[in-house]
């Protein structure tokens, strides 16, 4: 990757990690407890949701996210291999689950 | 071997780029370009110390390293106690198709992982003796550590504390000690006899009510199979221990011997070596932990490692498995026995053989037959320059001019005469022209190293 590919590779992660995000907020089912902090590829919301219902939601449209940390965040993460597109079609899914 | 020296960072060029990145970007998307969203003080203030180089240069630099590395798959690797056998291909393709599992995944979405180490389970249960075993340990001394704890939590959910110390061999490897003081035990040397066997009347006086158990490799280090385990395992049993089988030497007995009819109650087994996986430079390894029936409660409890410990070496071990079946299994172990055998008569006029008796994996010469100030180092140096890898040099501990070898059963009858000649051409080499071997090796890029400095004062940082 050499030094400009390392920082426009890590440019993409954080671009879609932010993007994912604030979507994710967008749908109302997830509050931002870490807000204002930086943060790059990864990041956990607090869900408001059926966290159950939300990974099977998440797994039978072939996506694995939302993974539950001990203190009962949910965790996503963007690498720089993901495109708008399939960001997307996961906050469509989210949206338009039986939560 | 072709002789290469850079650096990757001595290929590198300002602005030269070798990577391909998706087109385009999220910005627009998103509310802000992350170097206005962010503050200042969070930002890397220099740049990054990497290498700018195309992807042919770094294709062209780590081939032209690999070339001067000497690997199971560029020539016979005779490295006694190691078991440097051929892998499988296609143990590599298996591999490939689990690559994109991750280890937090629902069970549901990983059935054909599970799948794979339930079926290991219950095979190395068959080919062991043993009940059950778990897969954590990522490595034999590992594996060591993990059973030794099992042997620990055993003897205290009994009540019984007392039991401090732990019985190795003198001719263990070095890791078996090593993993009992690392436990918390304390060491208890039993001796050798002359004919490299465990002294069991050596043994009978150190059994007592401080014996947490024996730890034992079978065959031992010097490719000798204990005949008195029987005696030896009834010894340590009744005086309340429990016997700990190091699978280091597993390789010979596949197929004809499992640990479990001999007594042992906790093992582990070297994946990488006896099943087939690529091994050495540290790493990766698996050395899962089996017991017998008594201890199976026990067996989860040790956490020594995440997840299932490395599981990419478990599939390759898995496929070997598959491959050969049960027949060609069976026949490992006795082929691997019969190369070492060969060898070992056919050499045993050029070089001095401590021990006669017929060997299971690997056999011991001490130096060569004719005393004439040539030494086993310049020996395995000269060896590199017919192109074979050095077999184990100067362990076991036991003789002063050690020189272990173990061939595998991967090795062709002609490699085997191969290997042969050339052992009988260094030995008159040695007596017609000594020093010729005291300078040796003349062929390879890199001649003897000082190796203290290199491991006294290693430079392993590129300046800029």
């Amino acid at each position: 990757m050499g030094p400009e590919g390392m920082k426009k590779l890590n440019s993409l992660c954080y671009e879609g990690a932010h993007y994912l995000k604030e979507q994710l907020l967008a749908t109302g089912r997830f509050s931002d407890p870490f807000e204002g902090y930086p943060f790059l590829k990864e990041f956990a919301l607090t869900p408001m949701c059926d966290v159950a219902k939300l990974q099977q939601a998440l797994l039978d449209a072939g996506f694995f996210g939302a993974l539950q940390t001990p203190e009962g965040y949910v965790t996503f993460c963007v690498t720089e291999r993901r495109t708008r597109e399939e960001i997307d079609s996961l906050i469509k899914v989210i949206k338009e689950a039986a939560l | 071997m072709k002789y290469y020296d850079k650096l990757v960072f001595e290929l590198s060029r300002p602005g030269r780029t070798g990577y391909s990145l998706p087109a385009g970007s999220l910005s627009g998307n998103y509310s802000a370009p992350w170097e206005a969203s962010e503050p200042s003080a969070v930002w890397r203030k220099s740049t990054l110390p990497l290498p700018e180089v195309s992807e042919p240069d770094v294709v062209r630099h780590y081939t032209n390293l690999s070339q001067m590395n000497f690997g199971v798959d560029t020539g016979f690797y005779p490295l006694g106690s190691c078991t440097m056998k051929y892998n499988p291909k296609i143990n590599e393709e298996v591999v490939s198709a689990f690559n994109g599992l991750h280890p937090l995944q629902p069970a549901s979405t990983v059935r054909g992982a599970r799948q794979v180490l339930d079926f290991m389970d219950k095979a190395l249960a068959e080919i062991t003796g043993m009940s059950h075993f778990t897969f954590l340990p990522c490595a034999g001394a590992h594996g060591e550590l993990t059973g030794l704890m099992l042997m620990k939590e055993y003897h205290m959910s009994r009540g019984d504390s007392a039991r401090t110390k732990v019985i190795v061999p003198d001719s263990a490897h070095g890791t078996n000690p090593a993993s009992a003081a690392v436990c918390g035990f304390d060491i208890v040397v039993v001796k050798s006899r002359e004919d490299g066997l465990v002294d069991v009347d050596d043994l009978r006086p150190l059994l007592g009510p401080d014996i947490a158990g024996i730890m034992m490799t079978n065959p031992n280090t010097l490719g000798l199979f204990e005949r008195d385990i029987k005696e030896i395992a009834s010894l340590v049993h009744g005086c309340g221990g429990l016997l700990y089988y190091d699978g280091a030497n597993m390789n010979p007995l596949l197929g004809v011997v499992r640990p479990g009819d001999m007594g042992f109650d906790i093992m582990h087994l070297n994946l990488h070596k006896t099943f087939s996986t690529p091994h050495g430079g540290g790493g990766p390894g698996s050395g899962p932990v089996g017991v017998a029936e008594h201890l199976v409660p026990l067996l989860g409890r040790p956490r020594t490692s995440g997840f299932h410990g490395n599981f990419g070496v478990i599939l390759r071990a898995c496929a070997y498995i598959l491959t050969l079946g049960r027949e060609n299994l069976l026949m490992a172990g006795k082929l691997a026995t019969l190369a070492a055998n060969y060898i070992k008569e056919s050499l045993k006029d050029s070089f001095k053989l401590p021990i006669p008796s017929v060997c299971k994996h690997e056999f011991v010469f001490d130096g060569l037959a004719a005393d004439n100030g040539v030494t086993t180092l310049d020996v395995a140096k000269r060896l590199l320059d017919y192109g074979f890898h050095a077999p184990t040099i100067y362990f076991p501990l036991l003789f002063h001019q050690a020189l272990m070898i173990e061939p595998t059963e991967t090795e062709s009858l002609e490699t085997l005469d191969a290997f042969i000649d050339v052992m009988h051409t260094i030995a008159r080499e040695a007596a017609e022209d000594p020093e010729l071997l005291h300078s040796a090796p003349h062929n390879t890029p890199v001649g003897r190293p000082d190796e203290t400095a290199a491991a006294r004062q290693p430079v392993l940082k590129y300046t800029f």
